[in-house]
């Protein structure tokens, strides 16, 4: 019988294992016997269950999802906004703004979101062909002053890293605001010189994002003197000393799973939001 | 008059030497440089994205759809540019032979562009544009059930021969040039053209010799899109 290795470059039409003794699990799929993948990225077998991590592809959007989406087209009902799929999702004024604040004479549109505005929103319904976007959520809003980088939206993960850790790396250093949407868009908000800087940063995180050694490259990048990069190191290797060192490294630098990136996004936002405050 | 020896001293089923490349293009979502001996082809995949005129979309699944274009420079003579009845043929063609191996019910209502061109031709076009643009939709990141290969049989005067060239497609003797498409997985044929006279067991021997060879280049595909990611992985 033959086997996948864990963490083995893929490509879609590969058997990855055979026999009944195994269950498909993400971007993959059962043929007959045969697990086969269906996208280009890392294998990954736990236990009995074998999935792949794809390396890229188009978003797929999910219920709970907050993105970050841009104005393009306006009517007198709403407006249109692109996430980076090829559902351009239609958010009504009436969600937005109440119907007695319509109605004043000086209610003009385009004052709340105009074409070319950069948004933030949670996706509440994502079916094949509809998608809803949600407006009672604090996470709700339009995005000033700031750039907008795009990556993949499977390199996601790695953008925010372990427990959050290389987004809070790029705020500390930066001291710029900084939302990820689950679709690959990245609002960068900071000193220009900053934001140009992270932009560089997730650029290469998205280059490398499969490599291991990604935030010491980081970390480098951004001109963090080299003894600081060992401490934080040696820091983080204490936290988790519990574990084999090189299992530990090995764990970081792997694509995480969806669902530990859920758990981690609302916190790396909420310490954005208390920043803003001050 | 029988072919008993091949132009370029190859064996009858042997295959020209291949190059592929992927993410060769940076605004692409996936991109592929496949060669074939002199063939030369570039593939570019764009999309999902919305499709327009509304009526051509299908709210069941996805459309695959197909740009295929040879450059004026890329026969001997200067071919003439612009999308003529063989363009627009070969382009419904290699879009049908893509189409099965896509898992397009995920994207309904939807179009996968597919750009194809021609940069050298030498023989083979279509099967390299195939190879091309399914290595450079897996590229993409799109979800796929296999990728598509394909190879150009013949009937080379009374021999079976794989992977014809331009002076075999010429060959005064009689040639017989059958395009095929694989899904190398399962054996499934996505495309089967035939151009000349053939027994019905000559075809037969000509489709198991190609199911064969496709593996191949099936090889090189799988090798290219690793290499793109493998790099320097420790």
């Amino acid at each position: 019988m033959d086997m996948i290795k864990d963490k083995e470059i893929v490509v879609p039409g590969q058997v990855l294992a055979k026999g009944m003794d195994f269950i498909p699990s993400s971007a993959t799929f059962r043929d007959g016997e045969d697990i086969v993948a269906s996208r280009i990225g890392l294998a990954q077998v736990k236990g009995r269950v074998i999935q792949v991590i794809p390396l890229t592809g188009p978003y797929m959007p999910e219920v709970g999802d907050v993105v970050i989406g841009r104005i393009v087209d306006m009517n007198y009902n709403g407006w249109e906004i692109d996430i980076g799929h090829h559902i351009k999702p239609f958010l009504t004024v009436n969600d937005v703004v109440p119907k007695f604040k319509q109605r004043s004479s000086n209610f003009d549109m385009a004052r709340i979101f105009n074409i070319g505005d950069i948004i933030r929103v949670t996706i509440i319904k994502a079916a094949k062909n509809d998608i809803k976007l949600g407006t009672r959520d604090r996470t709700f809003g339009r995005l000033n002053n700031g750039i907008l980088v795009k990556i993949p939206s499977v390199k996601v993960p790695r953008v925010i890293g372990k427990k959050g850790s290389m987004i809070s790396l790029l705020k500390d250093f930066s001291g710029c605001r900084i939302f990820v949407g689950k679709n690959g868009w990245i609002w960068i908000s900071g000193d220009s010189d900053k934001e140009l800087m992270i932009e560089k940063a997730v650029k290469l995180i998205d280059k490398e994002a499969h490599k291991s050694g990604l935030t010491e490259k980081i970390q480098r990048l951004l001109g963090i003197p080299e003894e600081d990069i060992k401490r934080m190191k040696e820091s983080l290797l204490e936290e988790n000393s519990e574990e084999s060192v090189a299992d530990e490294i090995q764990k970081v630098e792997s694509a995480l799973p969806e669902e530990e990136i859920q758990e981690k996004k609302p916190k790396a936002k909420k310490t954005t939001k208390k920043g803003d405050k001050k | 008059m029988s072919y008993t020896k091949r132009v370029d001293g190859r064996a009858f089923d042997e295959l020209r030497p291949m190059s592929v490349k992927v993410g060769v293009l940076e605004n692409a979502l996936g991109s592929c440089l496949f060669q074939m001996g002199k063939t030369k082809v570039l593939a570019g995949v764009y999309g999902p994205r919305q499709l327009y005129p509304r009526f051509l979309r299908n709210p069941e699944k996805g459309t695959v759809r197909c740009f295929y274009n040879m450059y004026s420079f890329s026969v001997s003579d200067r071919k003439r540019p612009g999308p003529g009845r063989r363009e627009k043929e070969l382009s419904e063609k290699i879009a049908q032979a893509l189409e099965p191996a896509v898992m397009l019910e995920k994207f309904p209502d939807a179009v996968v562009d597919v750009f194809v061109e021609i940069i050298q031709a030498d023989a083979g076009t279509r099967c390299a544009s195939i190879c091309a643009a399914s290595t450079a939709l897996a590229d993409a990141g799109m979800p796929m059930k296999d990728i598509v290969s394909s190879v150009a049989m013949g009937k080379i005067g009374d021999k079976i021969c794989a992977d014809i060239d331009k002076y075999e497609e010429d060959y005064e003797g009689g040639a017989t040039d059958i395009p095929i498409a694989f899904m190398p997985r399962t054996g499934e044929i996505t495309l089967l053209q035939l151009d000349g006279e053939i027994s019905p067991e000559d075809l037969k021997k000509a489709i198991s010799v190609g199911r064969e060879k496709v593996k191949e280049i099936y090889e090189k595909q799988k090798e290219a899109l690793t290499a793109k990611y493998k790099g320097d992985k420790q």
